[in-house]
Parts: C-alpha cells; structure tokens; sequence
C-alpha cells in the first residue's frame, strides 16, 4: 500500500499532471454548471487532445470533466431549480426550497461536502476492489470476457426501461458500424463500398463527437430556454456549512455504498444511483415528510450517490478492460491508442499509472471542492449564458475538432450524419448510450469470441462448460426473459 | 443576455417525437445493408479461408449478427411505439435549417483551404449564429468573439497545424500571422 502511495506521489511530480487536473476540474465544473451541457460534450470534444497527451495525463483531464461536472450540475440545481446536468434532478428537491427558505449557503453547503464524500469513498474502493478483481481475472479465458462484455451490453439495454427494444437496435447499429472498414485479423474488407476511406472504419472521434456535441449544438441552436438569473447572495463561507453531512453519516454512506455499486454495474449510473439513495434516504428518515421541502439528507443522498459513480465506474475498465457506459468506453479509447492493455496486465505491468491514477482521482476531490468554495459566486452566474450562444460555439468546436483530428472532410461528413442521427434521437428520447457501447466493445467482444471458439475448434459447447462463461450466460438469457416480460406486460396494458 | 429571435413557440415540442419513424427508417436501412451483405464483406488479401479454417473467421458474421439484431429490435420497437402524428411543415422547417447548417460547415471546412482557418471560422459562426436567431451588433460580436476564442484555443493554444490557404499565397502577411489565421 505504501509502495502504492510513494509511486502516485512520484507520478504527481510532473507539473502536466496538475495543469490537467485542475483545467480538467475548472471545466467540469463550468460544463456541469450550464444547464443543458453536461461534462460528456467536453469530454468528447477533448478526446482527441487526450490522444497527444501520456496515458495519465489523459484519463486525468477526461476523469476531472467527468467528475467535476457532476458537482457543478449542484449549483444551478440549488440556486435556480434547474438541474446542471441530467444527475443533479433529485437535487432540485430539496437543494432548491432550503435556498428559497434564505438557507443558500447550507444547501450548497451540503452538496460539496457530499459530493466529496461520495467522490473520495468511491476512489477508495477503487483502490481496493479493482487490483483483486483483476487478479482473478487472470483466470478468465477469451470466452469468459467475451461473455462478460455481452453482459455489459444486455445490462446496458435493460436499464433503459421503457425504451428497451430501441436500446436494443442502437446497440444493434453500434455493434455494425464497429465492423465497417478492413478487419484486421484477416484483412478482410467489410462494407466500404468499394471506396478506401471507409477502409480505416468509422472514425470514432467524429461519430461521437456528431452523437454527443453536434446533436447537442443543435439541440441549443433551437432552444427557447428561458434563462434564470440566480437570485442568491452568498454573504457567509460556504465552509462553515461543511461539517453538518457528518450528522447524517447513515444516509451518507449508505448513499455512498448505493453509489459504488451502482457504478460497478454497467449501464445503471448515476441516475439510477441517486434515485435509489434519495428513496431508501426518505424511507430511513425520521422525518420523511421534510423530503421535498428543504431535507439536508435529501441532498446528502442525492448527490453522494451521483458523485460516488465516475471512479466506480472504473473499476470494470481497469481490471476486466470492460467498459460499463459511454463515458468509460470512451475513456477505453485513450488506453487503446497508447497501447495500455487495461485488465490483469495493466496492474503487473504499468503500476506506475494505475498509482498516479489513483491519487490524480484522489487529489482530484479537494481541487474540485477547493474550487468551489472560492468560485461558487461566478459559477452560480454561468446558468444565465445563452443557450443559442452555446450551440454556436460547440458548433464551431466540433467542425474545427473533427477535421483537425486527420484533415479529411469525410470526418466532418461522418461527424455531421451522426450529429443529424443524434439529434433526432435525442427529439425522440432514444438511448444514444447503447450505440456507442457497440462500437467501442463489438471489437473487443468479436476478437474474445473468435479466438475463444476458434480455440475450442468451432464447438459452440465452450459457451456452457466453462463455468463463468454459463453463469454469464444464464444471467444475460434471465436479464432479457425479465426485460422481455416487463416490456410485454407496458404493451398489453 | 437573450437571442434576437422573438417567435415565443418552440421549434419542437417537449414531448419525445418521431421515434416510431426512427426505428422505422432504422429498420429499413439495417434491411437493405443485411440484403448487400455477400458482396459488402470480401473475403482479405491474406486468404481468410485458408487461415481461419473455421465458420466463426467468416468476414461476413459479425456484420450480419448485428444487422439481425438491428432488424429485430427496430421491427419490436416500431409496432410497441406510441402512434404519433408529426408536424411535417415543423420539422421540414428544423430539419432544413440543419441541411442548412450541415452544408455551411461542409463549406468552412473547404475554405479553410481557400481563406485560412480565421476567416472560415468567421463566416461559419455568423452564419449559424444569423441562423441560431442573432442579429445586429450582438451578431458581428458572437462571431468575432467566436473567431477570436477558437484562433486563441486551437492555433496558440494547441498549435494545431492547418493546411496553408491560397489566399496566404497573394497576401503578403506575416510568417507568425499566418501561423495564426
């Protein structure tokens, strides 16, 4: 452990790590404060720069975004009643009537200081779960992670309740855009057309920064957002509020617990998260019928569980090498590029950037929470920019980051398919998730299953006498019957 | 700071739209891709039959496991999806302004050869701002101020090289200004 510790220190000496946390963190919060943003539009707007950058400075920037966003999407959930971003909704609840009840400074307050809670109790988790997941996976053959990356996409398509069959044809579409351009193994042509641009594939970076950022420019570009001023005077220091989540510590670490698992879990997330701590926070409650009305531990629940998700959320990526939602598989990507083999290997053989990583994630918190309390007042001003104003500026972005990325206008063509194709599931509240899950791991999973099969001459018996391989799968048949059944019964009704 | 554009009404309402002919067109689409399968996925240079000795190396597998999916799913998700009456007339209008939108970025990106990447930027970010609602003086500023913050982001900031325009080859500019426009 301590051998651990004295190698992220040693990691944290370079000066680029530190530039990149703390612009990782400033942006975060910026994007996370902005409603209708959210840290994902920066995210993949700067995965390309991640490409230039060292393996950890790269997860570093793209882990702030992700992490810090989650915190800024507390500020204008508080000061206005409108959440930053998707996860902050529950915040609403309670963060806006105890603002509006002259208590802007505790509810804020209390948002930090969960937050931080949440995000240093997930990376602690981290730290331990994810080097003996790894180890075991050591066991695990090419068919066992196969199956397992299968699992990740059915439970990503089941937690879309509601929507399932349509989660199920995106990740459908994800899984055949990954297999377009010149196979590798065989060197085998598939749907290019004949032409050679298509040989190279889809390039990622201009399908998701057309899914996430274009369809989203678009989306603001055509907006009628009303915007709110905060109305708050934030006269007092936010710190004196910081001690009161430790009077709650139930909710906080069961909220904390619900977090992390939730993380761990593909496709479930930090909505889902921090639905179930505010439900089992009111239902522990003395005093439910506060809930809604101004609650402390509504709070508490909400945004402790939505911030102890990011660094959970890794701990599928680094020791399986199995991304569990978009964000994290994006994140792959950077791995991918620098050759960084995540799963067993990447703890015996990169020690070195799994314990920068770890404290880059750690450190991360207190910078996060650092700037806050320094910034809130202007942060809380951010929620008034123009939404319209945004859309032309993301718009800007994405032309320059996609044709820049290989100077070739078929990527800023690519880009703009996707951005049109995002754009219209977005109007029709259509998962976009799936699809890039597809993308992203129908490789990984084609590459397991070749060689699992190949390995075992074609008998397609290896699925159900490995052992984990049949567990997998009698969970993956049980999550699409209940899936099925549930989505039967929304239809006769 | 609001936009110019005064007309009160949404573009689009609120409620999810258009799903049921999403998953239509997806179905379509993922139908015709499954029917060019044995011409679109030739077998590579390096003789994969030979090599792979088995059906699970075929180039053609994964492709159609996906697009069998992809028809499934979507053909389930168009007949359990509400019905839905579409406003055409507003969606042709959103859909043409981003035709609209979609043909000035193919458009920067060309004159980014021609013109350099300052003065794309500029004209692309007036003409989505104009489209965006912008007018007057707020218009001429969103697209300098616009111009100005990718200019300090991409070119100072990150250096990124972009291809040398003609306009540089009758302009007598300077090397460390064409370095940054």
């Amino acid at each position: 452990m301590l051998e651990t510790i004295a190698l992220g220190a040693q990691q944290l000496a370079d000066p680029v790590i530190w530039i990149v946390l703390i612009s990782g963190s400033v942006l975060g919060i910026i994007l996370g404060a902005i409603p209708g943003i959210g840290p994902g539009v920066g995210i993949v707007l700067l995965l390309p720069i991640t490409y230039t950058m060292d393996p950890l400075a790269g997860i570093t920037l793209l882990m702030g975004l992700y992490a810090a966003g989650w915190y800024g999407g507390a500020v204008p959930a508080i000061t206005i009643n409108t959440p930053g971003t998707a996860v902050n909704v529950l915040t609403t609840y309670d963060g806006y009537p105890m603002a509006k009840n002259g208590e802007p400074q505790r509810a804020l307050a209390l948002a930090y200081s969960s937050s931080f809670v949440g995000g240093i109790f997930a990376v602690s988790v981290l730290a331990l779960a994810a080097w003996p997941l790894a180890a075991l996976s050591k066991y695990l053959t090419s068919v066992d992670l196969g199956m397992a990356a299968l699992l990740a996409m059915v439970l990503v398509v089941v937690a879309h309740r509601g929507s399932e069959f349509a989660s199920f044809a995106m990740l459908g579409v994800g899984l055949f855009v990954s297999t377009i351009g010149l196979e590798t193994a065989y060197g085998s042509a598939r749907y290019t057309f004949g032409t050679t641009w298509m040989m190279a594939g889809v390039p990622l970076i201009s399908m998701v920064l057309g899914l996430f950022a274009l369809s989203q420019a678009l989306t603001l570009i055509f907006s009628d957002r009303q915007v709110k001023a905060a109305n708050t005077e934030f006269d007092r220091r936010l710190l004196s509020g910081f001690i009161e989540v430790f009077r709650y510590p139930k909710t906080l670490f069961r909220s904390a617990g619900l977090g992390v698992g939730m993380g761990v879990l593909p496709g479930v997330g930090e909505f889902l998260a921090q639905f179930f701590a505010y439900t089992s926070a009111r239902a522990g409650s003395k005093t439910p019928e506060k809930f809604g009305k101004g609650a402390p531990e509504g709070i508490i629940a909400s945004e402790t569980a939505n911030n102890a998700v990011p660094p959970a959320a890794l701990v599928p990526l680094l020791s399986l090498g199995i991304p569990g939602e978009a964000f994290t598989a994006l994140m792959l990507t950077v791995f991918i590029v620098h050759g960084v083999d995540p799963g067993p290997t990447l703890f015996e053989e990169n020690k070195a950037f799994v314990a920068g990583l770890y404290m880059t994630l750690f450190i991360m918190n207190f910078v996060i929470v650092a700037l806050l309390l320094v910034g809130t007042k202007w942060i809380a001003k951010l929620s008034t920019v123009n939404d319209r104003l945004l859309g032309v500026i993301i718009m800007c972005l994405v032309m320059v980051g996609t044709f820049s990325s290989n100077y070739r206008l078929s990527d800023t063509i690519i880009a703009i398919c996707f951005g049109v194709l995002g754009f219209a599931l977005r109007r029709a509240n259509i998962p976009m998730v799936p699809m890039i899950l597809g993308l992203v791991l129908g490789p990984i999973m084609e590459r397991y299953f070749r060689q699992g099969i190949g390995a075992a001459g074609g008998d397609m018996t290896i699925f159900v006498t490995r052992p984990v391989s049949l567990v997998f799968l009698i969970v993956i048949l049980a999550l699409i019957a209940m899936s099925a059944r549930n989505a039967i019964q929304r239809v006769r009704q | 700071m609001s936009g110019d554009r005064k007309d009160g009404e949404p573009p689009f309402s609120e409620q999810p739209t258009g799903g049921r002919f999403l998953v239509g067109a997806i179905f379509v689409t993922a139908v015709l891709l499954l029917a060019m399968v044995g011409w679109q996925t030739t077998p590579g240079s390096m003789g994969q039959t030979v090599m792979s000795g088995g059906w699970w190396a075929e180039p053609a597998l994964a492709p159609t496991v996906a697009l069998i999916m992809t028809v499934i799913a979507s053909a389930i998700a168009f007949f359990v999806a509400r019905r839905e009456t579409v406003d055409i007339g507003n969606s042709a209008r959103v859909y043409g302004q981003i035709l609209l939108i979609s043909g000035c970025m193919i458009g920067a990106v060309m004159l980014m050869k021609v013109l350099g990447f300052a003065l794309s930027i500029l004209i692309f970010a007036g003409v989505v701002a104009t489209i965006a609602g912008f007018r007057g003086t707020r218009l001429v500023l969103i697209a300098l101020g616009t111009t100005v913050a990718m200019v300090l982001i991409f070119r100072i900031g990150f250096e990124i090289w972009f291809p040398r325009p003609a306009l540089f080859k009758w302009l007598d500019l300077p090397v460390s200004w064409q370095g940054i426009l």
